[in-house]
């Protein structure tokens, strides 16, 4: 009988073992698959950012999409994760409520000359946590590589990604997408998909630099009115949101935490990164219900298939900071909502001068402000963040909006200042003569279409150059 | 430099296990690694700056 018992105890070991080895196994996988997933993003914001460019333009838009991604990922493992655990509390650089957080714990877990941030097999989950949060960061710089295209320096372009991706953002998720985060401790900011410390300080930040950058020329006419400039290829445009969406998946499943291991919070089910308990299933649910409510939205509002397949990402974009929490009707709603607004912000930065050439400060800024403010308005009174009862702050509207503030400053004033400060020494924007020509053919050594939608590459300047030529200089 | 794994094997390795581990190169990589970046970011400003110029001296405008 002893025998027995000691045999099977040891058969429930052994079984144990190889439960926590799989499991193991099984949350790195899921991160690890989350990073090709959100490649796609790329991918997809390549096409959308070539496709909004006219044909004169379309490498350079290219080179300027894929550089910034290369230097967001050196940039990250340099400073961005070190950042993110360092700075949860504030600029004090302190350990937070839940002891996760500050100085010596950020020079442990993100020390870009220490052992866990390399090959090492006593730590499964640095490396693809580390990937997964650089791909975020890419998609940063990826959201204010569109808006700028067509007359932006790449040397001034990769360094405001670099100051986006690598601190700007990642202030902002250290503050509102952290557990020990002030803005989650002290007000219940609730942000789940990252509407607010991805989508609007992404947003934002490219307004800061379109108002210094200054319209395109051919933008606007003398008397202020605005002309339309159309991308040199609708379908590929389409297609790169399309993509964006698919990619979106690796995205948001990325922001969910893995069950069972020990940096989990749970040892039963997935959670959100503030430690709350969620499933995939919710998201599956509210993330297609946003994406419909989107296109649908869009389709009433304009007829416009851009806007459409934008109002499908904006959609998405205004359910995310609660996509754990709505009810799918509500998500349906929410992402319709957000995809009406879209046609009214744009025109309202269309009229002010703003150039935003794929609608990136409207669809990411001014959606991710409604889905940050949604979240408030529908769904107060949960428990922000893990913790016991009566111990944590709740969502609230009054939490929502000191967050959608905090957002929009992290975005909007470095990305002004910055820009500003490039603009001054004339590094910001590319010569007029080059812009007029094309940056293809003035620095690329390659053709988009050698062969098919025309041979020379500045063979489709935009119509109405001369008409604004000297008008839409930047002041 | 080198194999951080002695000549006995992998068996009982456990921790960090990339070229150098244990050592001091760690820092020296990364700068080597900034450097390159810098480098590459120096050597783009300089072909921007010769194709603007270019581009305003055949200015096709």
């Amino acid at each position: 009988m002893e025998e027995e018992v000691a045999r099977l105890t040891a058969e429930l070991a052994a079984l144990s073992e190889a439960n926590a080895v799989g499991n193991t196994m099984a949350a790195e996988t899921y991160y690890y698959l989350s990073i090709p997933l959100m490649v796609l993003i790329h991918v997809g914001f390549l096409a959308y950012e070539m496709g909004a460019s006219r044909q004169k333009n379309v490498l350079a838009s290219g080179i300027k999409n894929i550089l910034a991604f290369a230097f967001l990922v050196p940039a990250f493992y340099y400073a961005g994760w070190f950042v993110y655990w360092a700075f949860p509390t504030g600029l004090d650089m302190a350990v937070g409520p839940i002891e996760i957080s500050g100085f010596d714990y950020a020079m442990a877990a993100a020390n870009p000359v220490g052992e866990v941030m390399g090959p090492n097999l006593a730590d499964n989950a640095t490396g693809v946590f580390w990937g997964a949060f650089t791909l975020f960061a890419a998609t940063t710089a990826s959201i204010m590589s569109g808006a700028v295209i067509e007359r932006i320096r790449l040397f001034a372009f990769i360094v405001l990604a670099i100051a986006l991706g690598a601190f700007a953002w990642v202030f902002a998720a250290a503050w509102g997408w952290h557990a020990d985060g002030w803005l989650v401790q002290k007000y219940g900011y609730h942000d789940f998909g990252a509407a607010g410390v991805v989508h609007m300080v992404a947003g934002f930040f490219a307004l800061g630099v379109l108002i210094n950058l200054g319209p395109r020329i051919g933008k606007y006419n003398r008397d202020g009115s605005s002309n339309h400039i159309a991308g040199h290829s609708m379908p590929m445009t389409l297609v790169g949101l399309m993509t964006i969406i698919v990619g979106f998946w690796g995205f948001l499943m990325a922001c969910a935490i893995y069950p069972g291991e020990a940096w989990s919070w749970s040892a039963t089910e997935f959670t959100t990164i503030y430690g709350t308990p969620m499933t995939l299933s919710a998201m599956a649910f509210n993330i297609l219900m946003g994406f419909a409510g989107g296109i649908i939205g869009a389709w009433l509002t304009t007829r416009d298939p851009f806007w459409m397949m934008s109002g499908a990402l904006g959609g998405i974009i205004a359910c995310a900071a609660g996509l754990d929490l709505w009810w799918p009707p509500m998500a349906f709603a929410i992402g319709f909502v957000g995809a009406c607004i879209m046609p009214i912000s744009a025109r309202f930065f269309e009229k002010i001068g703003v150039d935003d050439a794929v609608g990136a400060v409207t669809v990411h800024g001014t959606v991710g402000a409604w889905g940050v403010i949604a979240v408030g308005i529908f769904a107060s009174g949960y428990p922000a963040v893990y913790g016991d009862a009566g111990t944590v702050a709740l969502t609230s509207l009054t939490g929502q909006a000191i967050g959608l503030g905090v957002m929009f400053l992290l975005g909007f004033v470095p990305g002004y200042v910055l820009s500003l400060l490039f603009r001054l020494v004339g590094m910001l924007r590319v010569p007029e003569a080059a812009e007029l020509a094309g940056l293809d053919i003035v620095k690329v050594p390659s053709v988009a279409y050698p062969e098919g939608m025309g041979s020379l590459p500045n063979a489709n300047v935009g119509a109405s150059a001369d008409a604004g030529r000297a008008y839409n200089q930047p002041a | 430099m080198g194999s951080p794994i002695s000549e006995a094997g992998w068996a009982g390795v456990e921790g960090a296990y990339y070229v150098g581990a244990g050592g001091t190169w760690e820092p020296i990589w990364l700068l080597v690694s900034m450097g390159l970046c810098a480098l590459a970011l120096v050597v783009g400003i300089a072909h921007e700056r010769h194709a603007y110029k270019r581009a305003e001296r055949e200015r096709r405008y």
